[in-house]
């Protein structure tokens, strides 16, 4: 199924923006001046709702001509485009939009065709709407597509935490050693998912490497 | 109406070198900028907006409506760019392509999804979290009725979208050099392609047929693909070694802590804020 890559869904959703002359500013611009004051870090949508790896929204005004010989055209409307790589099944995934974030969801997607009347409060026809606008992938492409949101978020904690670790303990003693890891990995254990959409800890540390 | 990109105007000879004065207009009714040319052409020296709320927002895109031009990234002033989350650069591009030749696609991709040897360049390019092609037929985009007129298209259209780590200007010429025959065959059979090699035009091509991103997130904007998968294998192995801490003396211990560190090693690299790029 092109749509999916092992766990994960490569959601690709067109839809199309209310055309109104009477509205000022356009719905288009409107939807684009919402989406420039919405945050992108741990208080973004996304990371509230939960399953979204990477999402993007982009309003595409039109198709683009790419010159002699070929012919020119033109769109007869604005489409806004929801790119998400999602974990799990598309239904779950939609709910929890539905769920987790309505007002947002409603503020954006308001302003295009067909938008249920009740918004996302009305789950199951935002279900529905958003798979109407649907595009299949044709081909999709994941570099890890077997882990969840969470799963990667803890890895990459203890990815952190492990480096400190190791470098703190250079050259203990096995009893000591040992101690101090069952105690960090308990530690670790009891700690909440580290929140999506963070910078991760501050470090001081500067290692180098390909991450540089 | 035009859509034309700084570099394919400092690219022609007939644009005048000379710099033009930008003047940037807040719109408090709808919270956006306009940005205004005086006199309407522009080089790549246009790299910043200035008086702008952050100058590194200039972008090249602009929609001439008469003598009046309008910057859309210019309407997502927010703190980073909306291209750029992070380590993470989304880029989108649109193709026209002749609606036959989409079938020849379809097998491409079709043999692309089901011999996995064939994706192994992709996969070995280990910058690249998650990217997809869309084959949008020209009947096939979204018509919702209720007042919303059917496209009427002549074309198919081919929608790329990538998610990956460091430049715009390094993804391309990566692209280009490590995966030319692929890149060939899955864009060969849009109008006006001119091919991933040389990568001087396959640059101003991408440029042309790439629009900007609006809103970007992701889970994990400190973390790049290769970050994510050395992520897993610490996880794992410390999960690994977790199990048995506690169920073995601490000579033992000691051993299997060892190969632990042997095992993570290479992958306990920072991670954290991507570096300025100029």
């Amino acid at each position: 199924m092109p749509n999916k890559n092992g766990s994960v869904y490569g959601l690709t959703i067109l839809s199309p923006i209310i055309d109104d002359d009477r509205a000022t500013p356009s719905h288009d611009l409107q939807i684009r001046a919402y989406l420039a004051q919405l945050s992108t870090r741990e208080d973004s949508p996304f990371a509230i709702a939960p399953g979204t790896h990477l999402a993007r929204l982009v309003v595409m005004d039109d198709v683009i001509y790419v010159g002699m010989p070929s012919c020119e055209e033109h769109l007869k409307s604005k489409y806004l485009v929801f790119e998400s790589n999602c974990d799990g099944e598309l239904d779950t995934y939609l709910a929890g939009l539905a769920d987790s974030i309505p007002r947002h969801l409603d503020a954006i997607w308001s302003h295009c065709v067909g938008y249920p009347t009740r918004g996302a409060a009305d789950r199951d026809a935002f279900i529905a709407y958003m798979k109407s606008c649907q595009l299949e992938t044709t081909f999709y492409f994941a570099a890890v597509n077997d882990k969840s949101v969470p799963a990667t978020l803890r890895a990459l904690r203890i990815q952190t935490a492990a480096a400190d670790f190791v470098a703190a303990h250079q050259g203990d003693d096995p009893v000591t050693l040992q101690r101090d890891f069952i105690h960090f990995a308990a530690q670790l254990k009891t700690l909440p998912p580290p929140p999506a959409g963070s910078m991760g800890p501050h470090r001081t540390i500067k290692t180098g490497g390909h991450n540089e | 109406m035009g859509i034309v990109t700084s570099r394919k105007a400092s690219n022609n000879p007939t644009v005048p070198q000379s710099a033009p004065v930008l003047h940037y207009k807040e719109s408090p009714a709808i919270g956006v900028g306009v940005v205004s040319i005086d006199h309407g052409l522009w080089d790549n020296s246009l790299t910043a907006l200035p008086g702008s709320p952050n100058s590194q927002q200039f972008v090249s895109r602009f929609e001439v409506r008469g003598l009046e031009p309008v910057c859309h990234s210019c309407l997502s002033l927010r703190g980073p760019m909306s291209n750029i989350n992070g380590k993470v650069y989304a880029l989108n591009a649109i193709t026209p392509m002749k609606p036959w030749k989409t079938w020849i696609l379809r097998a491409v991709f079709f043999a692309l999804g089901h011999v996995k040897p064939l994706q192994n360049d992709l996969i070995n390019l280990s910058f690249i979290e998650f990217a997809r092609w869309v084959i949008v037929p020209r009947r096939g985009f979204p018509c919702l009725g209720k007042g919303q007129l059917p496209e009427e298209l002549k074309y198919d259209y081919l929608l790329f979208f990538s998610n990956f780590n460091r430049t715009w200007n390094q993804y391309i010429d990566a692209f280009s050099a490590v995966l030319s025959k692929g890149l060939n065959l899955v864009w060969r059979w849009s109008e006006k392609f001119p091919g991933s090699v040389p990568v001087t035009l396959f640059k101003e091509y991408i440029a042309r047929v790439q629009f900007d991103t609006d809103y970007y997130y992701t889970a994990y904007p400190h973390a790049s693909a290769n970050d994510l998968k050395s992520a897993h294998i610490v996880q794992s192995s410390f999960d690994s070694l977790s199990a048995i801490a506690t169920q073995s003396s601490p000579e033992e211990f000691a051993a299997a802590y060892l190969q632990f560190v042997l095992q993570v090693q290479a992958h306990l690299g920072e991670t954290g804020e991507a570096p300025a790029v100029g």
